[in-house]
C-alpha cells in the first residue's frame, strides 16, 4: 500500500493509503478523543467528538477524523481552542439529553462519556437537562442484560456489532432526532425479540446503557482482575477474558485479539457458565457408605480408588473422559490407562471421526460464496459463533446459505434453501456451481459428507465441528475409541464439568461394581459414583486445548479452586503413585 | 393485506429499495402494520429491524393507522419562522386532536413534517398529496371545510 505523508499538529507523520485521519493519528500516537469509534467495526461518525481541522484554501474545514479518508499532503490540527469548544458542546448535548446522574450508574468509573466529560472539564451543563420522554422505558426483559435507553448516546456501536459483527440483526434505531432510540426488531422488548443473548452489545456500549445484570456494581475495570483464556464450552475455542475480583468470578468477555472469534462469544461461553450453572459444586472427596455418599479425606478417597483399580482385571476396567479437560490432562489419562493396560477407554461424547485431511481456518468463512451446513444447528447449542460468522457474511447479497437437515434448524430463516438429506445431490450441484463453497458439518452427518467429499474433491472446503470441546486434544492423546459400559465393572470417569449424560449411559454405569468420578459438580454423577474426587472448573484450569481448526489455545487459571478441590492432573498423578 | 404487500413486492421485483416498497405499501394500506413490515423484510431478504428503521425514520411513513386524510404541517425553519405554530393550533382546535393523533371518526390525522419544499409559500402544510401555502388561520379553516 502506498505511503502518504500528512502534517498533523505541525509535525510530519506517515500513514497508508486507505487510512482515515483517525487511523493515522492513532498510528502516530496523536491522541484524538473518540466515542462512537470502536476498533474492528466500520466507523459511521455519529458522535462528532473526533472532529479535527483540515486546512484548505479558505477557512479550515471541520471534519470527523474517523470517517474522513487521509490523503497525501493534508494539513491537520487536532487540538485547537475551537475544537475543544465544539467538543465541549457535543458533550453537553449528549449529557443533557439523557439521564447521566453518574452516581447511580453502574458504569460510573468505566464510562467513556464520563471520562470525556472530566477531560473537557464539563462541571455543569448550560442547557436544560431534557431526557426524551419517549425513552424512559428501561428494558429488563432479557435474562442476562438490562438496557437503559436513558443512558444511551446513540453511538450505534451496539447496532453495528449486533448486525455487522455478530450477524444477529436484532438491534436498530427507530425514529430520528430527539425521538431516536435503540430498538430490538420492531420495538419489542429485547427478551421477546430475536436476540440470541450473545452479549456483544454489552461489551461495546461506552456508557451504562447496556449492562450485564450479574456484574453491575461489582467492580470497575481498575478494581478487577482480567485473565485471558479460552472458552471451554465448545470446539470453536473462543478467546475470552475472565473478569474476577478477590477470587470471585464476575463476568466473561470476548477477547478482541483472539483469532477464532475476534471478540465474539455466544451465550454458552459468555453468560451460561455464571448465570445458568446451578449444580452443586463437588468440593470435598466423598465415598459411598451404606448407599450414601459421605465426606472423606483425599487419602481415603484415593486409596479406595487405587485399591479397586489395582485389583480389578484390566479388561474389566473402563475409562471415560470429558473433553472439557486440557490436552495435557487427556494425555496423562491416556498414559496411565496404557500403563494399566486398560483398553476400554473413550470420550463422553462418543467416538470421534477422522478430522478432514485438509486444515481449515475460520477466517476462510469470509471468502466463501456458499455455505452448506449439514447436521449442525449453529443457532443454539454448540458452535454458535460459527453461526454468527456465517450470518454476518450473508449480509452481502451474493453469498448464500443452504441447510441440509431433515429437521428445522435455527439458521433456516437466514437460508436461501433448506434441503432434506435425501436431496443431498442438489447441495452437491450447488457446490459445483459455486466459486468458493464451504461445507460445515458434524459427526452426525459423516455419511453425507463422505459422499460430498467424494464428488467435490478439492472444489469445496470442509469445516468439521467436533463433538467435544477438546476432541482434537483427545485425538492427539489417542483417546478416540469408544467406551463400552457393558464390558466394564470398574469405571474411572474424568468428567470435569460434563453433565449432559444420556440416561442410558447413566443406568449402565449404575450397574457397574465400582465407579469413581473426578468431577467439578455433583450432578449427575452423585447417582452413580462410589467415589467422588472434586476437581477444578474452567476458570481454575491451566493448560492448552486444540480447537476445531487444530489450533493449540492457551487456557489460563483466573481463580483458585476451593480448598479441597484439586487439579485434574494432580489427582491422576496422586492416584498413579498409589497404584504404584 | 398479505396479498397487497405481495403484489407490491412483485411489482418491485428484485429492486431492493426498502423505501420505495414501503411507500407503495403505505399508499395501499394507509399505514405500515407490523405484519406488512415483516413481509417486506422477508420479501426483500433484509432483516426486520432494518425495514422498521426506515419505516420509523421518515415522517411520511407511519407504523400507526392513519385517518382518511393526513394533514402534515411543516415544522422546518422557514415555516417555523413564519409561525407555523399558529397553524398547528388552528388545526388542533378545528379538529379536536393533537399532533400524532387521529380523529375519532378516522377522518383526519395530524402530523408535523420536515421540509416539504414549499418554503417560498411558508407556512405550508400538506393534506394527503396536496400542498397548501401562505397559510393563515382563516385560510386553514376554509381548507379543512373541503375535507370534512
Ligand atoms: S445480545 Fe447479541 S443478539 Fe442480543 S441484542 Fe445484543 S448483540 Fe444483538
Ligand atoms: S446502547 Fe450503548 S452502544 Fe448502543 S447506541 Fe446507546 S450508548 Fe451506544
Ligand atoms: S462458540 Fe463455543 S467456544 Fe465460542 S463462546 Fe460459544 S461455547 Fe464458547
Ligand atoms: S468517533 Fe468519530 S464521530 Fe464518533
Amino acid at each position: 500500500m502506498a505511503e502518504i505523508t500528512l502534517t498533523i499538529n505541525d509535525k510530519e507523520v506517515k500513514g497508508e493509503d486507505g487510512d482515515t485521519i483517525l487511523n493515522v493519528c492513532q498510528k502516530n500516537d496523536i491522541d484524538v478523543p473518540t466515542l462512537c469509534h470502536f476498533d474492528g467495526i466500520p466507523d459511521m461518525g455519529s458522535c462528532r467528538i473526533c472532529i479535527v481541522e483540515i486546512e484548505g484554501s479558505g477557512r479550515p474545514r471541520i471534519s470527523t477524523s474517523c470517517t474522513t479518508p487521509a490523503t497525501d499532503g493534508m494539513i491537520i490540527q487536532t487540538d485547537t481552542e475551537k475544537l475543544r469548544g465544539m467538543r465541549r458542546n457535543v458533550l453537553e448535548f449528549l449529557l443533557s439529553e439523557g439521564n447521566h446522574h453518574c452516581m447511580y450508574c453502574a458504569a460510573s468509573g468505566d464510562c467513556e462519556l464520563q471520562d470525556l466529560a472530566y477531560r473537557f472539564g464539563i462541571d455543569y451543563i448550560k442547557m436544560p437537562v431534557t431526557p426524551s420522554e419517549e425513552s424512559t422505558h428501561v428494558d429488563s426483559s432479557q435474562r442476562y442484560l438490562v438496557a437503559d435507553p436513558n443512558r444511551c448516546i446513540l453511538c450505534y456501536r451496539c447496532v453495528r456489532v449486533c448486525n455487522d459483527m455478530a450477524g444477529n440483526q436484532v438491534l436498530g434505531i427507530s425514529n430520528r432526532g430527539s425521538k431516536a432510540q435503540i430498538i430490538s426488531d420492531m420495538g419489542e422488548n429485547r427478551g421477546e425479540s430475536g436476540c440470541v443473548s450473545c452479549g456483544t452489545c454489552v461489551q461495546v456500549c461506552p456508557t451504562g446503557a447496556i449492562l450485564d445484570r450479574r456484574s453491575a456494581y461489582m467492580g470497575r475495570k481498575t478494581e478487577v482482575d482480567t485473565t485471558k483464556s479460552t472458552c471451554l464450552f465448545c470446539s470453536v475455542g473462543c478467546g475470552n477474558e475472565i473478569i474476577s475480583r478477590d477470587n470471585y468470578l464476575i463476568r466473561i468477555e470476548g477477547d478482541w485479539d483472539a483469532e477464532p472469534n475476534k471478540g465474539l462469544l455466544c451465550v454458552l461461553g459468555r453468560f451460561s457458565p455464571l448465570y445458568d450453572e446451578c449444580r452443586a459444586r463437588a468440593n470435598k472427596p466423598m465415598i459411598r457408605k451404606d448407599d450414601q455418599l459421605q465426606k472423606a479425606t483425599w487419602n481415603e478417597a484415593l486409596n479406595a480408588v487405587a485399591e479397586k483399580l489395582k485389583f480389578t482385571d484390566k479388561d474389566k476396567i473402563g475409562g471415560l473422559v470429558s473433553t472439557h479437560a486440557t490436552t495435557e490432562t487427556l494425555k496423562l489419562f491416556a498414559k496411565y490407562s496404557d500403563d494399566m493396560g486398560a483398553k476400554n477407554v473413550g470420550c463422553i461424547e462418543g467416538p470421534i471421526s477422522d478430522p478432514p485431511e485438509k486444515g481449515f481456518d475460520l477466517s476462510d468463512l469470509n471468502d466463501a460464496d456458499l455455505y452448506v451446513v449439514v447436521g449442525e444447528d449453529l443457532s443454539e447449542g454448540l458452535h454458535q459463533v460459527v453461526g454468527f460468522l456465517i450470518k454476518r457474511n450473508l449480509i452481502e447479497r451474493d453469498k448464500r446459505l443452504v441447510i441440509v437437515n431433515d429437521e428445522e434448524t435455527g439458521l433456516i430463516e437466514f437460508a436461501d434453501k433448506h434441503l432434506k438429506i435425501s436431496e443431498l445431490d442438489k447441495a452437491i450441484e450447488l457446490c459445483k456451481d459455486a466459486e468458493n463453497p464451504i461445507v460445515v458439518y458434524n459427526d452426525e452427518a459423516i455419511n453425507q459428507v463422505d459422499k460430498m467429499r467424494e464428488e467435490l474433491a478439492d472444489n469445496a472446503k470442509f469445516f468439521w465441528m467436533p463433538p467435544g470441546i477438546n476432541s482434537r486434544g483427545a485425538l492427539a492423546a489417542g483417546l478416540d475409541g469408544e467406551f463400552d459400559p457393558d464390558k466394564a465393572s470398574c469405571v474411572y470417569v474424568m468428567a470435569c464439568e460434563a453433565g449432559d449424560i444420556s440416561e442410558e449411559l447413566l443406568s449402565k454405569l449404575k450397574k457397574a461394581d465400582f465407579v469413581a468420578v473426578q468431577t467439578s459438580y455433583m450432578e449427575p454423577w452423585d447417582e452413580v459414583a462410589d467415589v467422588i474426587l472434586p476437581t477444578t472448573i474452567w476458570a481454575e484450569r491451566e493448560g492448552t486445548v486444540i480447537n476445531m481448526e487444530g489450533q493449540e489455545l492457551k487456557v489460563n487459571k483466573a481463580v483458585d479452586p476451593p480448598k479441597e478441590v484439586k487439579a485434574e492432573a494432580d489427582i491422576l498423578n496422586a492416584l498413579a503413585e498409589k497404584i504404584g | 393485506m398479505e396479498k397487497v404487500v405481495e403484489e407490491v413486492l412483485n411489482r418491485h421485483n428484485n429492486n431492493t429499495s426498502i423505501l420505495s416498497v414501503l411507500k407503495d405499501v403505505q399508499e395501499k394500506c394507509r399505514y405500515l402494520p407490523e405484519e406488512a413490515i415483516s413481509q417486506v423484510a422477508e420479501g426483500l431478504g433484509v432483516s426486520i429491524n432494518e425495514v422498521y428503521e426506515v419505516a420509523t425514520f421518515y415522517s411520511f411513513l407511519s407504523t400507526g393507522l392513519l385517518g382518511e386524510n393526513v394533514i402534515r404541517i411543516c415544522k422546518s425553519t422557514p415555516c417555523f419562522l413564519k409561525s407555523c405554530d399558529v397553524i398547528v393550533e388552528t388545526v388542533e382546535k378545528e379538529l379536536g386532536i393533537g399532533i400524532g393523533q387521529t380523529t375519532e371518526d378516522n377522518k383526519f390525522s395530524l402530523q408535523l413534517t420536515n421540509c416539504i419544499g414549499a418554503c417560498d409559500k411558508a407556512p405550508a402544510m400538506m393534506i394527503n398529496d396536496k400542498i397548501y401555502g401562505n397559510l393563515t388561520s382563516e385560510k386553514v379553516i376554509e381548507i379543512l371545510k373541503e375535507y370534512k
